[in-house]
C-alpha cells in the first residue's frame, strides 16, 4: 500500500490522460439531392450479390435513387464506451465510422482525443490500418460528449431527448419522424449488456426502453443499430419497436476479435467487424450498394465470430435499402427566385412592439467576428 | 436470563418490523398521479369512430358532450395537410431567425464587407415578422462571419466570365454544416438560418449556381426545414468607398437579398407559392395569415394530443420511471389549454385558439421531455438479490437463530412440563419461508 500510494497521483493522472471515449453525434442537416457525378469504379466483393439495375427505366439511376427511403435527414450516434490506451481499437472503430459517415454525408473531417495520449508515439495522429496510410485524426472532429460525460445516463438522455434545459442544441439528437439514425456502439460487452467505462453497464432492456420512448415520440423514421462488442447479438434481443434494424458482430458466447496489431504502437488497432465494414465502404460506390450487400460481407472466416442481423422489426427488404440511407445523407435544395425589394415605405408604425436591440462582440479563436448585432424581438407571449 | 434473551430477540424483530415501512418508502419510485382521463376518452372516441367507419356504419352521430369533438377533424385533416412538401418547419412556440453575412476569404480580398443589419431588417423583414408574431415568438440575431470555404473549387466559365456551381451537384460544393455557424450562437430555440455568402474576391468571384438546362444563373436556394442561402457577388463600383480599415458597407446592395430571405421564410413557414406580385410586398394578405394561423393551431393541437397520448402510454408502460408532481401540473396545464382551444374554436376565434394551442404544445412538450423522467437502469431480479442478500443475510441469520433458540428453549420447558415432542424443523422452515416471501413480495425498487 505504501509503495503504491507514492505512485497514486501520477497513476491517476495517467488514467485521466488515457481517458478517451467519444460519443460523437453528427448532425447532418437535411441535405441536397446530389447526383454522383464521379462514379468511382466499383469492385464489389465476390460474395456480394450485384443488384441489376438494367430493368429500371433510367439506366443512370443507381440503387440510391431507386430505393431511397422516405426520410429527410440523417443522424449518427457513434459511441465508444471504453477508455484506456489498450482499448485504442475501440476509439479507432468509432473514428473509422465517423470518417465513413462524414465522407458520405458531411464532408471529410476528423476527430481528436487519442492523440493526446503520452504513449502514442505518433503524436496527433491515429491509424486504423497497419500501413499507417489513413490518418483518422484530423483537425475538425466534433465530439459532443467525451471523457466522463460518456455514461449510461447521458446516452439515454441523448436518445430520449430528456436533457437539462441548458444543454445546447448541438449536443442533442434533434430528430423527428423523418430522421434516419445510425447508432454504432463499441466497447466491451457481455450477455445482454454493454459496459460503459468499466463502472456502469447498459442492458438490452434499457436500450429497448429508450427506443420505445423514441418511437412513442416519433423521434425516428428508421434506426440502424450496429454493435461491435463481444456477444453483441444479445444486445438487440429485447427490441420491440418498429423500424429498427440491428446487427451485431458476434453471437452469445462469442468474442469479437481485433483485426491486427501494430508492432510500433504495441497494440491492436481495430476490430474485425469494423475493419471489414470500413473496407467495404472503401471499395464500393456507396451510392449503389444495399445494406444486404454490406451485411453479406461479414462471414465467419473474416470475423471469427457470427455476425447476425435482426430485420423482423424493419419494414423494407434489405436488398432495397441503399447504405446511404444510414451512412450518408443527401441534402435537398429548392431553388428560390430573387425577389425584388419593394420600395414601398413603411406605412404604419408598429403596433405594440417592444424591440430591444442588444449588441455584443463575440470573438472566436482564429476567426474574427465583428459587428455581432442581435435583435431580440420580444413579444408578449400568450 | 432467559427473559433478557427473549427481550433482545423481540427488540430486533420489532426494529426490523419498524424498518420495513422506512425501507418501503425510501425505495419506492415516486409516481405522481397524472390525470389523462380527457386524453384517454378522446382517444377512445377516435378509435370508436374509426371502427365505425371501417365497419361501414355511419359513425357521424357525434354528440356535443363528447370530448373535444372539433379536434377530430384536425386529426383527419392532418394527413391531407401533410402532403404538401416537407419544406415547412415543424411548429414550435418560438424560433430563432439567424442572419449571417458570411465572408469566404477576408485575407485576400481588398475589403471586408459589413452591413447595417438593423436598418435592412427594418425595411424589408420587420413588417412581415410583425404580422406573424402571433404564431410564435421570433428571436432575430445577426452576425458577420469570416473564413468559410466551398467544399470544391467552382469551375470557371470563360464565355460568361464567371465561376459556376452546377445546379445538379450543389451539395458537393456547399454544405452549411461545414461552416460551423452554430458555435457562436448558442440558443436552444429551433433555428432558421439565413446566410449571405460572399465568395472569395480573389479567385471565385463572380460566383453563380448554373442551371445548364435553362441556361440561367441562380444565386439563392432553400434547404428544407433549415433555412436559406444566397450567394452575393459584391458589386465593386467606383463610388463604393473603402475606408482606411478596409471595411466596406454593402448594405445598399442587399435589399433584394433581404426580400428573398422574406420569401424563403414564407416558404419555410408554409406560405407556398406566393404569386410574384405578392412576394414583392412587405406584408402578406390577411387571408394568408389566417391560413397560417389555422395551420399552426392544427399542428399544435395535433402534436400536443399525440405527445400526451405517448406520455400516458409511457408512464403506463414503464413502472420504474419516476414521475414528479410537475408532470402532473404540466399535463393539467396542457389539458386545460386544449379545453380552452376547443372552446375558442367553437366560437370561431382563431387567435384565441392559437394562443391556447401554443400553451398546450409548450406544456406537453416540457412534460414529455422532463429531465427527471429518465427510466434508467433496468434492474433484473438477480440484481435485486445481489443488492439485498449481503445486507440482510448477515443480519437475519442471528435473529432467525435467536428466535429459533428461544422457541427451542420454550419447547424444552414445555416438554419438561408436558413431556411432549414436536417437530421443530417445521417451525424453522416456516420462519425462513416467511422472511423470503417478505423479501420477494415487495418488489424492490431502486431509483
Amino acid at each position: 500500500m505504501n509503495n503504491s500510494s507514492n505512485n497514486n497521483n501520477s497513476y491517476r493522472f495517467l488514467l485521466i490522460g488515457l481517458l478517451l471515449l467519444c460519443l460523437i453525434f453528427i448532425n447532418q442537416i437535411p441535405t441536397v439531392h446530389s447526383q454522383q457525378t464521379k462514379q468511382t469504379t466499383t469492385t464489389p466483393p465476390q460474395n456480394v450479390k450485384i443488384i441489376d439495375n438494367s430493368n429500371s427505366n433510367n439506366v443512370n439511376q443507381n440503387l440510391e435513387q431507386l430505393y431511397r427511403g422516405k426520410h429527410t435527414n440523417n443522424w449518427a450516434v457513434l459511441v465508444c464506451t471504453s477508455r484506456f490506451w489498450f482499448n485504442y481499437r475501440h476509439i479507432a472503430n468509432v473514428l473509422g465510422f465517423y470518417r465513413t459517415v462524414k465522407k458520405l454525408g458531411i464532408p471529410d473531417s476528423q476527430t481528436d482525443d487519442m492523440a493526446c495520449n503520452p504513449r502514442n508515439s505518433y503524436a496527433g495522429v491515429m491509424f486504423n490500418n497497419e500501413n499507417h496510410k489513413m490518418n483518422l485524426y484530423g483537425d475538425n472532429i466534433e465530439v459532443d460528449y467525451r471523457g466522463y460525460e460518456v455514461n449510461v445516463e447521458n446516452f439515454i438522455r441523448v436518445l430520449t431527448g430528456r436533457h437539462d434545459p441548458e444543454v445546447s442544441r448541438s449536443k442533442r439528437l434533434l430528430t423527428d419522424d423523418k430522421s434516419n439514425i445510425l447508432i454504432f456502439l463499441t466497447g466491451h460487452g457481455g450477455d445482454e449488456f454493454l459496459k460503459f467505462q468499466d463502472n456502469e453497464e447498459i442492458s438490452s432492456y434499457d436500450l429497448s426502453d429508450a427506443f420505445k420512448q423514441m418511437y412513442e415520440k416519433k423521434r425516428y423514421n428508421e434506426i440502424l443499430f450496429m454493435v461491435d462488442t463481444c456477444q453483441a447479438n444479445t444486445l438487440y434481443k429485447r427490441f420491440n419497436s418498429p423500424n429498427i434494424l440491428a446487427i451485431g458482430s458476434s453471437r452469445l458466447g462469442e468474442n469479437s476479435y481485433s483485426h491486427h496489431s501494430d508492432p510500433e504502437l504495441g497494440l491492436t488497432v481495430i476490430d474485425r467487424f469494423t475493419y471489414y465494414t470500413l473496407e467495404f465502404f472503401e471499395n464500393v460506390d456507396p451510392h449503389n450498394v444495399s445494406l444486404l450487400q454490406l451485411f453479406g460481407t461479414y462471414n465467419y472466416q473474416k470475423l471469427i465470430s457470427h455476425s447476425e442481423y435482426r430485420s423482423d422489426l424493419f419494414s423494407r427488404p434489405l436488398d432495397k435499402v441503399p447504405v446511404t440511407d444510414f451512412f450518408g445523407s443527401v441534402m435537398r435544395a429548392d431553388i428560390t427566385p430573387t425577389i425584388e425589394a419593394s420600395k414601398e415605405p413603411l406605412a404604419t408604425q408598429p403596433k405594440t412592439q417592444s424591440i430591444e436591440i442588444t449588441e455584443k462582440q463575440i470573438s472566436l479563436d482564429n476567426k474574427n467576428i465583428n459587428n455581432n448585432v442581435s435583435f431580440i424581438n420580444q413579444q408578449q407571449q400568450q | 436470563m432467559a427473559g433478557k434473551r427473549l427481550s433482545i430477540v423481540i427488540t430486533f424483530i420489532v426494529l426490523f418490523a419498524l424498518g420495513i415501512p422506512v425501507w418501503w418508502n425510501t425505495t419506492t419510485t415516486y409516481r405522481s398521479n397524472v390525470d389523462f382521463s380527457k386524453i384517454q376518452s378522446f382517444n377512445k372516441q377516435i378509435n370508436n369512430t374509426l371502427n365505425n367507419n371501417n365497419s361501414g356504419g355511419g359513425g357521424n352521430n357525434i354528440d356535443n358532450n363528447s370530448q373535444w369533438s372539433l379536434f377530430k377533424d384536425y386529426l383527419y385533416s392532418k394527413t391531407s395537410d401533410n402532403n404538401n412538401r416537407d419544406t415547412v418547419v415543424k411548429s414550435a412556440t418560438e424560433y430563432c431567425l439567424s442572419f449571417t453575412l458570411l465572408n469566404a476569404d477576408p485575407s485576400s480580398s481588398p475589403f471586408i464587407p459589413r452591413w447595417d443589419f438593423p436598418s435592412l431588417f427594418k425595411s424589408q423583414l420587420e413588417p412581415f415578422i410583425e404580422q406573424i408574431s402571433d404564431i410564435a415568438n421570433f428571436t432575430i440575431q445577426s452576425k458577420v462571419a469570416h473564413y468559410a470555404t466551398l467544399m470544391k473549387t467552382p469551375l470557371f466559365d470563360k464565355d460568361l466570365n464567371q465561376y459556376n456551381i452546377p445546379l445538379q451537384s450543389l451539395s458537393e460544393y456547399i454544405n452549411p454544416n461545414e461552416w460551423n455557424l452554430d458555435s457562436s450562437s448558442s440558443t436552444n430555440q429551433p433555428t432558421l438560418n439565413f446566410i449571405i455568402f460572399i465568395p472569395s474576391q480573389n479567385n471565385q468571384s463572380p460566383l453563380y449556381i448554373r442551371d445548364v438546362k435553362n441556361k440561367s444563373n441562380i444565386n439563392s436556394f432553400l434547404i428544407p426545414q433549415w433555412g436559406g442561402i444566397i450567394i452575393h457577388n459584391v458589386v465593386d463600383t467606383a463610388d463604393t468607398q473603402v475606408s482606411d480599415n478596409k471595411y466596406l458597407d454593402i448594405s445598399a446592395q442587399l435589399h433584394n437579398e433581404m426580400a428573398t430571405f422574406r420569401y424563403q421564410l414564407q416558404e419555410l413557414l408554409g406560405l407556398h407559392h406566393l404569386s410574384p406580385s405578392e412576394a414583392v410586398r412587405l406584408r402578406v394578405s390577411d387571408a394568408h395569415i389566417d391560413q397560417l394561423i389555422d395551420r399552426y393551431t392544427k399542428q399544435n393541437v395535433n402534436v400536443s394530443l399525440q405527445t400526451l397520448t405517448s406520455l400516458a402510454a409511457l408512464i403506463d408502460g414503464l413502472p420504474n420511471m419516476r414521475v414528479l408532481d410537475n408532470i402532473q401540473h404540466l399535463v393539467a396545464n396542457a389539458t386545460d389549454a386544449l379545453d380552452r382551444a376547443h372552446h375558442c374554436l367553437e366560437k370561431h376565434d382563431r387567435l384565441c385558439a392559437l394562443r391556447a394551442s401554443k400553451i398546450a404544445l409548450a406544456s406537453s412538450e416540457t412534460a414529455f421531455f422532463d429531465k427527471n423522467m429518465l427510466s434508467q437502469l433496468y434492474f433484473p431480479d438477480e440484481h435485486k438479490y445481489a443488492v439485498y442478500t449481503p445486507l440482510f443475510v448477515p443480519v437475519c441469520f442471528p435473529i432467525v437463530a435467536g428466535v429459533f433458540q428461544e422457541y427451542k428453549n420454550s419447547r424444552a420447558k414445555k416438554a419438561k412440563n408436558y413431556n411432549n415432542s414436536n417437530n421443530n424443523n417445521q417451525i424453522i422452515i416456516v420462519i425462513i419461508v416467511i422472511i423470503t416471501i417478505m423479501i420477494k413480495r415487495n418488489q424492490i425498487k431502486i431509483i
